[in-house]
């Protein structure tokens, strides 16, 4: 049986196609590692300031809502411009989030209320954060803010004061800290994501008669701000999607089709390449029985499946890591599970994350092997595994939506794992013991078939 | 000793009867040819005693042991070619042969080179197969069968795509394993080379047995036919009989048996006829063939 299985496997890792796939895995490979390390150019919005003046030209300033639009428009204008002079990250997140209310109630001012001391007072405070703008001078902003907030958690109570004090909180983070207002310092995003959600999360907190919508939502805060806590807290720079570390995490995803068409070409062919090329004649006339044969096959999809698996990660993790460096590969994968944060090593989460997906790739692999057993044709064999793959996928989406007993017979209902190590629930709620049932059933029914016939079949003329 | 008995044996394909009460044995020492037409049931047969095809009903015995019921222990002193010898292409022939060598016990490199060097192919054996020809196979095909020294060799169309010199080899090499105890069965179309090599035919047509005798039985089952060069046919014309016939001027055929034809010569030469030659007909194989053919239909 050893003698054999070694037998299958020389076959199998000399034949071309191997090599052929393998060699469209690295270049995907390396595309797929290129595609990360660019950075995610987020949506320009280019605001054309000469358009917007010949717009103010045509407004009718005595017209109480054109006069609105008029001193919106100037803001704008004012704003961009800003933008334009001063366009390191620091500076143009400082004017879009601190310059904003100074410059519209400059011209609000001046255009709706007619104050000109107002007017001239807000103009040179607008100078002078243009001056702090220009330093990029983060720290000013910050103190403004925090002597902002002190003021107001002192002035509410209840609720609204809660709010004020958390966002305190954070500003005051963010000082000792040290973070300055850089979009490409990671520290800033979390402080950022947690400043913008505060508000809406606590709101959602104290209210206690939720919609399900409402309520969803709130879960997804309380995850989404309990990992950005984590990343201030552990100042780890966890949410970096340019790393290797974030090309693992998503393995299955980038590289899933890798693994089912690693899967199928061995698995559709073993059997059916030895009718095709007439060598099952000198293979069954050794003395094995045939029962003995076409389990060392099955033993070696079955193997060659994880080992693929292996393969193609290490693969990853040597053109990952000379792409996106190795470093990443340090930082820990945290997730939320259960509404705690529990956090694992990358190859850790990457490993468990392959092995849950593995009894979809075993329902698939054995598939196709009982069509190459049963067909004794390779392409008939590849093909409609593909296409079952495809139809049981079409069925698992149709039994989200319609409850039809025939939709719960499809294994693709049963054959993800990847809920245990995601912590997340498994999608049409099947428990993990009537998962297992019905995969095995389906691994069984096929090997029967596969057994069966192999054991009877007549070699015919090849 | 008796290596293969095929007793009795019926295959159906579909509703067509492919092999129709097959009989016959192999014993130590034999090779015999298996000859009949295309499409006769000689590579059906071949299938069935390897067990690569159910039989109906009937019995196949290699070494005593019953393919169906101890396949293992039947198979494992039997090698083989069917129809083809069909190789992993992507391989080179070492790496073939070390598959095939991996599957029986007691098999090492050592045996491989062994029976490489019994067919010649030393110089190419680590080229891939997709390099070599038709011929080249064969011989790597015959290397394979004998990596296991077994008794019973089977072989189908094994001289398909052989140089006269391949053919020799093989004749060569057949004969000396048939000494050293191998038992052989060679299917061919190519009758006239069989003959040379083998003691015992079987012809198979329309799935029957039409002969199964030893060569010199084929043969002498016709009768006597002899030709005779003389001067003039036409003068002979008067002294021949039902089944004799003029081949040309100078060449007259006739069938006699060993008394006969002393008279008959005889009574040519004292009738004036000059003869200048008297050569007895040695049936070939093939003629063998076609007539049994020619019987049957």
């Amino acid at each position: 049986m050893i003698r054999l299985m070694h037998n299958e496997l020389v076959k199998l890792v000399k034949k071309k196609s191997f090599y052929i796939v393998t060699f469209i895995f690295v270049l995907f490979c390396v595309l797929t590692n290129v595609v990360y390390k660019m950075p995610l150019e987020g949506e320009i919005v280019s605001v054309d300031i000469e358009a917007l003046k010949e717009e103010n030209e045509a407004l009718d300033l005595n017209n109480s809502e054109d006069l609105l639009a008029f001193v919106d428009h100037l803001t704008t204008i004012k704003l961009e411009e800003l933008k334009n002079e001063y366009s390191s990250n620091v500076q143009e997140y400082l004017i879009d989030h601190f310059m904003y209310n100074t410059i519209y109630q400059m011209y609000e001012s001046e255009y709706i209320l007619k104050d000109q001391e107002l007017s001239l007072e807000l103009q040179s405070e607008v100078q002078e954060q243009e001056e702090h703008v220009k330093d990029e001078d983060s720290t000013y902003f910050l103190d403004e803010r925090i002597h902002y907030l002190e003021a107001r958690a002192q002035d509410t109570e209840g609720l609204e004061q809660a709010r004020y004090q958390r966002l305190l909180e954070l500003a005051n983070i963010r000082k000792e800290n040290n973070v300055s207002y850089d979009s490409s310092n990671y520290l800033h995003n979390s402080l950022e994501f947690l400043e913008e959600n505060t508000v809406e999360y606590m709101n959602l907190l104290s209210d206690d008669d939720l919609t399900s919508d409402e309520e969803k939502r709130l879960e997804f805060l309380k995850e989404e701000m309990s990992i950005h806590e984590y990343v201030i807290e552990h100042k780890i720079d966890l949410l970096n999607e340019h790393t290797l570390r974030a090309v693992l995490m998503n393995f299955s995803g980038e590289f899933g089709l890798f693994i089912l068409i690693y899967t199928i070409m061995i698995a559709g062919s073993i059997v059916s390449e030895e009718y095709s090329r007439g060598t099952i004649k000198s293979l069954l006339t050794k003395p094995f029985r045939r029962r003995t044969i076409l389990t060392s096959k099955l033993f070696v999809v079955l193997l060659s499946i994880p080992l693929i698996m292996i393969f193609m990660s290490a693969i990853e993790i040597i053109i990952g890591g000379f792409i996106l460096g190795f470093d990443s590969l340090s930082v820990p994968v945290v997730l939320y599970q259960n509404g705690v944060l529990e956090s694992y090593s990358v190859l850790g989460y990457l490993f468990g994350l392959l092995f849950t997906s593995l009894p979809m790739y075993l329902i698939i692999g054995v598939f196709a092997f009982m069509l190459s057993v049963v067909t004794t044709s390779t392409s008939a064999a590849i093909t409609v595994s593909f296409l079952f793959y495809l139809l049981l996928n079409v069925i698992s989406n149709l039994a989200l939506v319609y409850d039809f007993w025939v939709f719960k017979a499809s294994a693709s209902l049963y054959w993800d794992f990847s809920y245990l190590v995601t912590g997340t629930t498994q999608t049409f709620g099947a428990n993990i013991s009537t998962s297992i049932l019905v995969l095995f059933i389906y691994i069984f029914v096929m090997l029967c078939i596969a057994y069966v016939i192999f054991g009877k079949k007549d070699v015919k003329n090849i | 000793m008796c290596i293969l008995q095929v007793k009795h044996l019926y295959k159906k394909i579909g509703k067509k009867e492919i092999l129709k009460d097959v009989s016959f044995t192999l014993d130590k020492g034999d090779i015999m040819a298996f000859i009949g037409p295309n499409g006769a049931g000689k590579t059906t047969t071949i299938k069935c005693i390897l067990g690569l095809q159910k039989i109906r009903s009937g019995e196949i015995l290699i070494n005593g042991y019953d393919i169906r019921k101890d396949f293992v222990l039947a198979i494992s002193k039997v090698g083989a070619i069917v129809e083809n010898p069909d190789f992993y292409m992507y391989l080179s022939g070492f790496d073939n042969l070390k598959l095939q060598a991996r599957m029986y016990r007691n098999v090492d490199d050592s045996d491989i080179s062994r029976v490489v060097e019994l067919v010649g192919l030393e110089g190419r054996i680590h080229d891939s197969v997709s390099k070599y020809s038709l011929g080249m196979r064969q011989r790597l095909g015959i290397a394979a069968t004998l990596l296991s020294t077994p008794n019973l060799l089977v072989l189908d169309e094994p001289t398909n795509g052989l140089d006269p010199d391949g053919i020799k080899d093989l004749r060569v090499l057949l004969k000396r394993l048939a000494k050293s105890g191998v038992a052989i069965l060679i299917s061919s179309h190519n009758l006239s080379e069989l003959e040379s090599f083998c003691n015992r035919v079987c012809i198979l047509s329309d799935g029957k047995i039409l002969e199964e005798a030893s060569i010199k039985e084929v043969k002498e089952m016709d009768e006597n036919k002899y030709l005779l060069k003389v001067d003039d046919s036409s003068k002979c014309k008067k002294y021949l009989k039902e089944f004799d016939k003029v081949v040309d001027k100078n060449h007259i055929e006739v069938v006699r048996d060993e008394e006969e034809i002393a008279i008959f010569i005889k009574e040519l030469v004292l009738n004036d006829v000059l003869l200048y030659e008297v050569s007895k007909y040695e049936m070939s194989l093939e003629e063998a063939f076609m007539k049994s053919r020619g019987i049957e239909s």
